[in-house]
């Protein structure tokens, strides 16, 4: 029996032992969540992007995106059969909640509730992208030295014990000199947190304004994601940095025939008018007698929604031919955006982790609320959830796969990159744990695995080994066997 | 350098009334005060104006001082930054220059760049490099120095940025409209604004944020708000760059530049103004101790009845002058005593800040695990003591000009009762009302000197830059975690909480080790720059006493001499008051060039 269903076999009767007790619906929030999409949760600083990104992923603007300061209490974006968004205080019951939408975004009205006194909003959305991911938006982060001081860092690794909210969590990062002490001040996030290195993805925001507008801004940026990728610091803290420019994103999913029209229209210009028009952002809006095929409000109207950087790719996309169609403008701008590529990272790198994070949760989940029961089938479940958590290998790896990143294994740094993608690191199918293409046949994924055995066998029983070396080459070696079990499996069915 | 044919009508008459100066000097063997008039020489034929361009990482000041000079000479690029202060200056070729401490070398242009950028390996990072252009709006004298991005105080270039401030003539701030001016920025602005008097903050890339009208002004709201005097200038580098290619004025005004050079034209010539106002008080005070003997001479002859009483009041003088020169003058316990103080209440400043830094760190310490803080225990003590340093450069700073006006008034409670006596006799000097004027002028000279002995502080603050972090202790934590995870939780926890102890221990150590090292260092650099000031002073004000003792001297012994001539005395009075007319129109020119309406 797989780890998630060994988990939800347990709950399933923790639902029986606490049917009709006050216990009762914690459990049945942990059922529900095992059962749910993902959930990631997007932190950052103020103004790093965050509900672009948000709007981007979703590929509809519901998160609003002001110049200002806008998000101001936890929003939970999840799909629901109808429209309606629900307030949860901090004290007492969810209530729904009026809303209206301005020019797409959703302006929740809270009454005479204060901000501080709610603990999240959670709206109900039918949207294909949500039925894959629940996405949860936070307020940013005030300043470093103001928090750190008043917080108290829990001292236990926070994979051991706590259950988290979110199964992934995105951090925004600003484009800041490595010495900056704010550099790391996106991941200081505690709320909706407890982000361990395999959970969360660094994204490096606004990537389109790196180079303020110039078309090779995205090059750039993939450069600068590359090298904060090696950052040690950063390694300790995510998984992987990927450059994303949100408005691009947002623009692309959302692209309209009028205004593929519109793009279209400022290619016909003579090249030195469109340089001209396209120099800044005020010549771009103004009311210029030689500029008539768009009026000024057209024009501000796709500045808004692709910014400068966006209009000159589309220009450059639709005038050299590569994009004669919407559809192809929108996949373009979509792909130059770097959220398709995040996605990706997010399905591939989380998906199969995500069963082991949802089950780790709901075990603390169920764990904590044993703690203060003592009756006979209490104690039945919470030997269970002992077995089970005894048992998995995969928290092993999880755990592992934290510690190489966080800690000093003793590890060879030459053998880091397998280790990392024999734990899974890149996605928890064999191949991609053995980092090969898809379909490669097996008794070459047998070979392979074989001789990794040999190899991290070698490294535990290595005379000079130490406790740290020895207890993550045996882990490793256990993933290996437990690869070869399931192709021998596979085989024979 | 060409630079005379720049030169302002005001400052060719200040030209020319040093010029007289220098004549008249020459021609009654002063030669003690030919050195002063060298001085106020250069400093009209080669001005040095330095503009400093400063600003968080990435916002465009490379860019923008290309973009001011019309030349790429300052590496720009979306990921490396600048590391090394770049200054330009005028020249009559392409050149670049590194410096590192006192040597030199010639290196090509082309090659500058490779030192100035951070991501390429050199055996020698410079100190700075320096690049000459032959541009006209350069000509003048102007300096404009590209900074490394401060990222605030907490970066290490920071605390250096903030300490060059203080020597700089104007301080361009850059910031752009992406966002509103940050705390951190707006924490270096107050810095800046306290450390140099002219400040401007500029807002790059407004041609990419459609928003930029709400930056500036919420940047301006900002400033207002913290009590920050400077004007607020949207900017685009790339508009002025395609102005400067196409020549369009209409761009040029645009991209915001126009205003940016017309604010520095405008400090520019504030300096300017400041620069002939000192010369001129002080060829007015050349003309009186020229005249000095010369009217102490011509009192004797014209009126033999009172000479009794002259000569005793010149006597007085010098002898008062000789006084003003001796070891016992006030002036000289004012300094002495004054140096003493400073010294005890900076270090006693010092020692309070990084006391406060080290019982900050303790509470970080103690309420956290040394592991999960370490990245910000090392930031925030960093950054702490940075800060430290700062304030009590600002502290020096300050209190070195409270110093310099405590001797000064001491200095001039002495001359001006030599002034006194000297010009009780008949002489058209007096209606000048030297005393306070002559007194501001001194003043600007010694603070002028005495700053420049601060630069040993600013260096010392490179210096502390390369003390480096608070290494070697990063690796306490992990095997404390390690264990612990793999011995499964909660069975470890005593383990863990005396690994705890001792990694609490080690980071507290690690810390004050940084701290006292970094106390030394500015304690050290404190002293000697104090030494510096001491001696400045000593030697400004001591030169001064010894004209003054010359120029007494000489009135005395020319009334002297006058005494024993025989014989008609009408003659030489008239020699005499030819000679003292003279004089006067010489002080009268130089007293033209300190008043305001002097302008062009």
């Amino acid at each position: 029996m797989s780890l998630i269903d060994s988990a939800r076999a347990v709950l399933g009767h923790a639902a029986d032992v606490f049917d009709g007790t006050p216990k009762e619906p914690a459990v049945r929030a942990a059922i529900d969540r095992l059962d749910g999409p993902l959930r990631v949760a997007i932190a950052g600083r103020v103004k790093a992007g965050k509900s672009t990104l948000l709007n981007a992923l979703v590929g509809e603007q519901l998160a609003p995106t002001d110049a200002g300061e806008c998000t101001r209490v936890v929003t939970w974006y999840q799909d629901g059969l109808t429209y309606g968004v629900r307030v949860h205080p901090v004290d007492g019951e969810p209530s729904h909640a009026r809303f209206s939408r301005d020019d797409g975004a959703i302006d929740v009205d809270l009454g005479e509730r204060h901000a501080t006194e709610i603990d999240r909003i959670v709206i109900d959305w039918p949207s294909a992208s949500l039925r894959e991911m629940t996405l949860i938006d936070t307020p940013g982060i005030a300043s470093l030295s103001q928090d750190i001081s008043e917080r108290t860092h829990s001292f236990l690794a926070p994979d051991d014990e706590q259950p988290t909210e979110a199964d992934a969590v995105l951090y925004l990062l600003r484009h800041l000199h490595a010495s900056d002490v704010r550099f790391l001040e996106a991941f200081h996030d505690d709320e909706v947190a407890q982000a361990t290195p395999i959970n969360a993805i660094g994204v490096l925001s606004r990537a389109d304004e790196i180079g303020v507008g110039r078309l090779d801004s995205l090059e750039s940026a993939s450069r600068i994601a590359g090298r904060l990728r090696q950052d040690p610091q950063l390694r300790r803290l995510c998984q992987t940095v990927i450059p994303v420019a949100g408005l691009l994103g947002q623009g692309g999913t959302s692209l309209t025939e009028d205004e593929f029209r519109a793009l279209a229209k400022l290619v016909q210009l003579p090249d030195k008018e469109r340089g001209a028009l396209l120099m800044s952002v005020d010549r771009f809006v103004a009311e210029n007698a030689s500029i008539d095929v768009l009026l000024p409000a057209e024009r501000a109207h796709l500045l808004s929604r692709f910014g400068l950087f966006g209009i000159r790719l589309s220009i450059e996309a639709i005038g050299d031919g590569s994009a004669p169609t919407a559809g192809e403008l929108a996949a373009k701008l979509r792909s130059a955006s770097g959220i398709d590529q995040l996605r990706d990272t997010l399905f591939s790198q989380f998906a199969g982790r995500r069963d082991v994070l949802k089950a780790r949760s709901a075990l603390l989940t169920l764990d904590a609320l044993l703690i203060d029961e003592s009756s006979d089938a209490a104690a039945l479940l919470a030997s269970d959830v002992e077995e089970i958590q005894a048992r998995a290998h995969e928290f092993s790896e999880m755990r592992l796969l934290n510690l190489i990143r966080t800690q000093a294994t003793g590890l060879r740094t030459a053998d880091i990159p397998e280790a990392e993608r024999l734990l899974g690191a890149e996605g928890s199918g064999i191949c991609q744990r053995l980092g090969f293409q898809e379909s490669t046949p097996d008794h070459e994924l047998k070979d392979s695995l074989n001789s990794a055995i040999g190899k991290w066998k070698r490294r535990a029983e290595h005379p000079l080994a130490d406790r740290a070396q020895v207890d993550a080459a045996t882990v490793i070696v256990r993933s290996c066997e437990g690869m070869l079990a399931e192709l021998f499996d596979r085989s024979t069915s | 350098m060409d630079a005379a044919t720049e030169l302002t009508e005001v400052e060719r008459q200040a030209l020319t009334v040093i010029d007289s100066a220098a004549a008249a000097v020459a021609a009654y063997s002063r030669d003690d005060l030919r050195e002063s008039l060298d001085r106020a020489r250069l400093r009209v034929t080669e001005p040095e104006f330095v503009i400093v361009v400063a600003g968080e990482f990435k916002k465009g000041k490379s860019a923008l001082t290309n973009a001011m000079v019309d030349a790429k000479v300052c590496p720009v690029d979306d990921d490396i930054a600048t590391s090394v202060p770049t200054s330009i200056r005028h020249g009559d070729d392409f050149a670049a220059l590194l410096i590192s401490g006192d040597s030199a070398a010639n290196i090509p242009l082309e090659e500058a760049a490779d030192y100035i950028v951070e991501a390429v390996e050199t055996d020698v990072r410079p100190d700075m490099v320096e690049i000459t252009l032959p541009r006209q709006l350069l000509a003048d004298g102007l300096v404009v120095v590209d900074t490394p991005g401060v990222g605030g105080l907490d970066s290490k270039h920071g605390a250096a940025t903030l300490g060059a401030l203080a020597f700089a003539d104007a301080v361009v701030f850059v910031t752009d409209a992406s966002q509103e001016l940050t705390a951190p920025e707006i924490e270096f602005l107050g810095h800046a604004d306290r450390l140099c008097e002219s400040l401007l903050c500029v807002v790059a890339k407004m041609d990419f944020y459609p928003q930029w009208r709400r930056m500036v002004e919420a940047d301006q709201r900002h400033l207002r708000d913290a009590g920050i005097d400077a004007e607020v200038i949207p900017v685009s580098s790339p508009i002025r760059v395609e102005a400067l290619r196409t020549g369009s004025k209409d761009l040029d005004h645009e991209s915001g530049f126009e205003f940016l050079i017309e604010w520095v034209r405008g400090v520019e010539s504030e300096r300017s103004r400041a620069a002939v106002r000192d010369i001129g008080l002080d060829v007015v005070e050349i003309a009186a101790q020229l005249s000095a003997p010369f009217e102490a001479e011509r009192s004797v002859l014209a009126d033999p009845a009172k000479r009794v009483a002259l000569l005793q009041d010149l006597d007085e003088a010098r002898q008062r002058a000789d006084r003003l020169k001796s070891a016992g003058a006030k002036w000289r316990h004012a300094l002495a005593d004054g140096v003493a103080d400073l010294a005890s209440d900076v270090m006693f400043d010092l020692k309070n800040r990084m006391g406060e830094v080290t019982r900050k760190a303790d509470e970080l310490i103690d309420n956290n695990a040394p592991s999960s803080i370490w990245d910000e225990l090392e930031a925030l003590t960093e950054r702490a003591v940075r800060e430290a340093v700062v304030a009590n450069f600002e502290a020096l700073r300050n209190r070195t000009e409270e110093l310099i006006a405590i001797v000064d008034e001491h200095f001039e409670d002495g001359a001006s009762e030599i002034r006194d006596i000297a010009a009780n006799g008949p002489t058209e000097l007096a209606d000048l009302e030297l005393g306070d004027r002559v007194s501001s002028s001194t003043f600007a000279g010694a603070v002028g000197g005495a700053l420049t002995g601060l630069r040993g502080s600013y260096s010392g603050m490179l210096m502390f830059n390369m003390l480096g972090g608070m290494l070697g202790l990063a690796a306490i934590a992990p095997v404390t975690m390690v264990l612990g995870v793999f011995m499964g939780g909660k069975a470890v926890r005593g383990e863990r909480k005396r690994q705890l102890t001792v990694a609490r221990q080690s980071a507290r150590q690690s810390m004050r080790k940084y701290v006292d090292a970094a106390a030394n260092q500015s304690t050290k650099e404190t002293q000697d720059s104090l030494k510096r000031i001491q001696r400045s002073l000593r030697d400004h004000y001591g030169e001064r006493a010894r004209r003054y003792q010359l120029s007494t001297t000489a009135a005395l012994n020319a009334a002297q001499n006058a005494l024993r001539s025989a014989g008609d005395n009408a003659p030489r009075i008239a020699d005499l008051d030819a000679e003292i007319q003279r004089i006067a129109a010489l002080s009268h020119r130089a007293h033209l060039l300190t008043k305001p309406e002097v302008r062009q």
